[in-house]
């Protein structure tokens, strides 16, 4: 069973529509939604969560209807959001507190027991923690009532290296379980690449590309050649091209590229520049 | 629900310790003074400003944005609110009616005509502050809400300025007959209620 699903999706701001989404987070994975600031990432969010109402479209969450039941669903979802939102005067033992009032399948001692790992301090004001601390509490907030699918919005965003792949570490223990999957949202392309099983990229409200990261990085390369050699190859193969004085370098279809011609493979963040500049 | 007011708890514990200083100052100044009615009602008007104090550091965390992805109803975070602060206003109440029962007894001038009087008086006070300004701040936020806080502080302000300044009529003098009074004490529990009903409304239309 597909963890959400997202078909058809419209919703419109002043200024903003994020525009006929269909999107697919498989169980048991791991999808990163790219996009730049402005993209709809943190809409989209919103919108699976129903904090926000679409205007058409249908969201399906473990295969509900996600305005059906959605306390019932909330309790299955775990959600880290780039500022976290917990209140600054509390520690993380009043915290703990508080969640074991909201959540009914809230594990205070799996709580209790991420805090310790994480250092966390349980006594000092949750203000006086640093970025990656916050995140770390969210994160373990989230990993404490057993739930089926995280939505991380910008969880990775300010964090030291030190802190992101502790944390990356953390969603890899997550998906360990074969129930378990994870929508993580970033504009830092180069974390999601070690961590997504699928990846999605947003420009301007718009889904750019919706596909498993092995079969991105497969199907994808970049060639360096000269502007004579780049007409040898197919137009349609050629996905985007940058010509300088010193040649021509171009995103194309592995599968549509001469064999005489050698392509680099291709990094996802350089992806997506190169799909953002294509559409603009 | 019991996580959002226990959240709350926390919060009034951490931020309105000074609240209730302020009130048992004007507490203890109002048994000293006779018939001061501005000391008698202000810690009621204090304890009903203390649901928008912490709306306005749940905005400034975003706790608002998180809560939302929790497992509660906009109609339970809405009823968090008006519960606390029922709870608070209720309390001071009731410590203020007590306190004005031992002063009325010690000057000798106690009636139960002028008694419940006061405690319409310090009900309407109450029950007033918040049930005018929580809805649009349910509404539009907290920053764009505040304008109703205003109005509704100086509201009740302006009726506190009116009593005081009333210097050469007695507290039981002033008191219209306190049928009337009883009526208007319902009345702002009755706001309270509507303005309770009008806040879910207006925060399950609220997006963000």
């Amino acid at each position: 069973m597909n963890a959400i699903e997202i078909k058809n999706l419209t919703k419109s701001f002043p200024g903003f529509t994020l525009n006929n989404l269909n999107l697919t987070l498989p169980g048991g994975c791991i999808l990163g939604l790219i996009g730049e600031n402005g993209a709809g990432k943190s809409t989209t969010i919103k919108l699976i969560l129903d904090i926000i109402h679409k205007d058409s479209g249908s969201i399906t969450i473990l295969g509900r209807d996600n305005t059906e039941n959605i306390r019932l669903t909330k309790e299955e979802v775990g959600v880290v959001m780039d500022e976290i939102g917990l209140p600054e005067c509390l520690t993380a033992k009043q915290i703990g507190n508080v969640m074991a009032h909201t959540f009914r399948s809230w594990d205070a001692s799996a709580y209790q027991a991420l805090v310790r790992r994480m250092d966390l301090p349980e006594k000092k004001p949750f203000k006086d923690f640093s970025r990656g601390m916050k995140m770390k509490l969210g994160i373990a907030i989230a990993l404490s009532h057993h739930c089926k699918i995280l939505l991380l919005d910008e969880a990775t965003s300010g964090l030291d290296p030190v802190v992101r792949d502790d944390v990356v570490e953390m969603l890899s223990e997550f998906t360990r379980d074969e129930g378990h999957s994870i929508l993580i949202s970033s504009h830092i392309v180069s974390d999601l690449e070690k961590l997504c099983d699928y990846i999605a990229f947003l420009h301007k409200g718009k889904l750019l590309l919706w596909e498993e990261k092995d079969v991105l990085l497969a199907e994808y390369g970049v060639i360096h050649c000269t502007a004579e050699q780049l007409q040898s190859i197919a137009p349609e193969a050629i996905k985007h091209k940058k010509e300088s004085p010193y040649g021509v370098e171009a995103l194309v279809l592995r599968s549509r590229v001469p064999s005489d011609l050698h392509i680099s493979p291709i990094s996802i963040e350089e992806l997506f520049v190169y799909m953002v500049k294509e559409a603009r | 629900m019991k996580g959002l007011l226990l959240k709350d708890w926390y919060m009034v514990v951490k931020y309105c310790k000074a609240y209730l200083l302020i009130c048992l100052v004007f507490i203890g100044v109002s048994i000293m003074s006779d018939d001061n009615f501005f000391f008698i009602l202000y810690p009621c008007i204090l304890c009903g400003m203390i649901p928008v104090t912490l709306l306005g550091y749940d905005e400034r965390s975003k706790w608002d944005q998180y809560c939302a992805a929790l497992p509660y109803t906009k109609a339970q975070i809405v009823s968090g609110k008006y519960l606390l602060g029922m709870g608070t206003q209720i309390g001071m109440l009731l410590l203020s009616a007590v306190i004005q029962v031992i002063r009325m007894r010690v000057s000798g001038a106690f009636s139960w005509k002028s008694f419940s009087s006061i405690l319409s008086m310090l009900a309407i006070l109450s029950f007033l502050t918040p049930a005018i300004s929580l809805p649009p701040m349910f509404r539009w936020g907290v920053e764009k809400g505040r304008m109703a806080y205003y109005i509704s502080v100086g509201l009740v302000c302006g009726i506190s300025a009116f009593v005081v300044n009333v210097s050469d009529i007695t507290l039981l003098g002033f008191l219209p007959n306190s049928a009337a009074m009883l009526l208007l004490g319902l009345a702002s529990l009755v706001a309270y209620g509507i303005s309770w009903y009008l806040s879910i409304l207006f925060y399950q239309k609220r997006e963000g």
